[in-house]
């Protein structure tokens, strides 16, 4: 398959096959944005469809100065982070991923657990941050975008960036540490109803 | 500033820049020595390293499979929203021409007020409903005018005298 650069050369000839191209090579990647920073699957899809409706109405404003990659991702991340402030739509984790992956007291914690528990703290505490923290998050610890593409997507210098990835980082820490100390106190008071159900 | 700190900085920064594994050799000795030495800075590498895997490992909805028919059902509809205002721009423009082109010299029309009400008068009727308010021509009544003026103030003379 064509790489994106020459994909999205494509389209600024009005090669309507290479969008479709377009959306089956980066698809998933600007929906997996879009599920971060919404939430939600159905609201991610119908951002992603208006990612690319608007990659090609404005694809002859790539001037090639940059990657491909890295133009439809700042495309992508306005779409959706304004998608997100004009929609009343509070962000909310996927209750499938989480109800379905609670561990019972009884349970045995196996490595599938830890790590199912681990996406579940996770989950929480993404969804305590903003719109915008949340996109920084997926595309420097997800995406593994360097620190001058992830400015070029969010419009923001290198040390501002820095600033704000340190700040969302030490954020997550300690959400992270307090759910887990919350879910280690539960697991404790369970397992003491337990044993004093069993005597 | 301490200098100890101002490295730990500086670790940090080049940790984050060299998260998409863009360190030059050269940075990623100095980093790779300090976090052997520095334990605070150690930890952070840890959790970051340990939070990426963790976020790798979240299992994802696949995005819908009409993805592909939605962005060019969107894409038609543009298109033809952008021919329709076009067409409808073009029309009103029209419209607004053949409008100015056809539209009757402007007839002016009064309103005159009686008792019973706002009645509208013909053009005709106005103009001359107008003429009456006009000065008078410069014409021989003036002149006759003038003279009565002069007759009078001269017979008033005479009565005086």
């Amino acid at each position: 398959m064509a790489d994106a650069n020459e994909l999205l050369r494509r389209c600024q000839r009005s090669d309507e096959s290479a969008l479709g191209l377009l959306i089956e090579l980066l698809g998933s990647r600007v929906f997996r944005l879009a599920f971060r920073v919404l939430g939600d699957a159905s609201q991610a899809d119908e951002a992603s469809a208006d990612v690319f409706v608007k990659v090609w109405s404005k694809c002859g404003q790539w001037r090639q100065d940059s990657s491909a990659l890295t133009w439809i991702f700042r495309v992508a991340y306005r779409t959706i982070v304004d998608e997100r402030r004009r929609s009343k739509f509070r962000f909310r984790p996927s209750t499938d991923e989480i109800a379905d992956t609670r561990p019972t007291p009884d349970e045995v914690a196996s490595e599938r657990e830890t790590q199912e528990r681990n996406s579940r703290q996770l989950q929480q505490a993404l969804s305590q941050l903003t719109a915008d923290e949340r996109g920084l998050v997926h595309l420097h610890y997800f995406e593994g975008l360097s620190l001058s593409e992830i400015g070029e997507i969010v419009g923001a210098t290198r040390d501002a960036l820095k600033m704000r990835l340190a700040r969302t980082r030490d954020k997550l820490r300690e959400l992270l540490t307090q759910l887990d100390t919350n879910e280690k106190a539960i697991t404790k008071t369970r397992k003491n109803g337990n044993t004093k159900d069993a005597s | 500033m301490s200098q100890e700190s101002t490295k730990c900085e500086t670790v940090q920064s080049l940790k984050m820049e060299g998260h998409a594994e863009s360190l030059l050799p050269a940075a990623k000795i100095v980093v790779d020595k300090h976090l052997s030495e520095c334990e605070a800075c150690r930890t952070l590498a840890e959790w970051d390293a340990r939070f990426t895997t963790d976020l790798r490992n979240v299992s994802w909805p696949a995005p819908s499979a009409s993805l592909a028919n939605s962005v060019r059902e969107k894409v038609s509809q543009r298109h033809r929203r952008f021919w329709l205002s076009g067409f409808a721009s073009a029309a009103l423009v029209l419209v607004a021409v053949a409008l100015v082109a056809i539209q009757p010299s402007r007839e002016l029309t009064v309103v005159e007020v009686h008792r019973d009400g706002p009645t509208a008068v013909a053009a005709d009727d106005f103009r001359e409903l107008a003429g009456l308010f006009q000065p008078p021509p410069v014409d021989s009544l003036d002149v006759l005018s003038l003279q009565q003026n002069g007759y009078v103030a001269a017979l008033n003379r005479m009565g005086k005298e």
